[in-house]
């Protein structure tokens, strides 16, 4: 599952917001972006709930179990693709799209298969 | 102009998570455990019984009325002029003054009952008051929540009955 668009095509790469041509992407890039950010969450509220356990109601420490699994899930799930260009170089860069980790690096290889057709092509 | 977060030693990820768990401790579970922390310390029945103390001593001494009737009077110097006062029915010399007295300092005490009593009904609003007050101190309560208890700032810990009957001195909760 990705959030936006994606095509490629044998000189391109189209998504929801630009167009790349295939031979101008220098890095094809699939990060977890929220990870770092999840993990933090879920130490801090596992923190809370273990310091505080004898102040909360059984539900309370339930539902807080239930945000650390969702958010170490979201973490984990959660990836971003991003594509690089040697003219996108100190700007901000462009052409995230989000989506889960491995629908994005199996997109990520479809690019990179792509481009390496492009360049045999050329040569 | 957007902010590049790419080029933080941070990740935009971090400090949205940073934040998020901040304003989570500072507005939610801070609170939640300034509440409870307060409630389990047995402060509400110690403020209660403290002020209701504090009314009793605050209440008018009763005023002394001597009795004026015959037997108490001349009966004390005499006894036969005692037994001769019950004869006639004992009647009061004061031609009713001290009658009078002992009927408005009835009704005073009767008035002084009830501010009592009312005061006494108020006392839960004012430990209220105090507890509103401490549990506004958001910083320390969202750091001793947030940290999990390794930051314990006194005047959550240590302190707190001290910030609570501070609280409930206060002008501000006095007049509740």
């Amino acid at each position: 599952m990705i959030i936006g668009f994606v095509d490629i095509d044998t000189a391109s790469v189209n998504t929801h917001r630009d167009s790349y041509l295939l031979p101008n992407i220098t890095v094809v890039s699939v990060r977890r972006p929220f990870l770092a950010g999840s993990l933090m969450c879920a130490a801090g509220f596992g923190g809370f709930g273990f310091a505080f356990a004898d102040l909360l109601y059984p539900r309370e420490i339930q539902f807080i179990i239930g945000g650390i699994v969702a958010s170490l899930f979201a973490g984990v799930w959660l990836g971003q693709l991003k594509l690089l260009s040697r003219d996108l170089r100190n700007s901000e860069l462009s052409g995230a799209i989000f989506g889960s980790y491995s629908h994005l690096n199996r997109i990520r290889r479809e690019i990179i298969t792509a481009m390496r057709s492009t360049g045999e092509d050329q040569t | 102009m957007p902010i590049d977060t790419t080029n933080m030693p941070i990740s935009g990820g971090v400090i949205l998570a940073a934040a998020l768990y901040a304003g989570v401790s500072f507005f939610g579970t801070g609170q939640v455990i300034a509440k409870r922390t307060i409630d389990n310390s047995d402060w509400g029945a110690m403020c209660q019984s403290a002020l209701r103390v504090e009314i009793s001593t605050r209440r008018e001494p009763a005023t002394i009325i001597p009795r004026t009737d015959c037997n108490s009077l001349l009966g004390g110097f005499m006894p036969e002029l005692g037994a001769l006062c019950n004869q006639y029915g004992n009647p009061d010399l004061s031609g009713g003054t001290t009658g009078m007295l002992r009927e408005q300092e009835r009704q005073r005490r009767e008035v002084e009952d009830r501010r009592i009593a009312l005061a006494v009904s108020q006392t839960g609003s004012r430990c209220d008051c105090a507890v509103s007050v401490v549990t506004q101190d958001r910083l320390n309560w969202a750091l001793f929540a947030g940290s999990a208890r390794l930051i314990s700032p006194p005047a959550v810990t240590d302190n707190l009955n001290s910030e609570l009957t501070r609280a409930l001195n206060s002008p501000y909760c006095a007049q509740r």
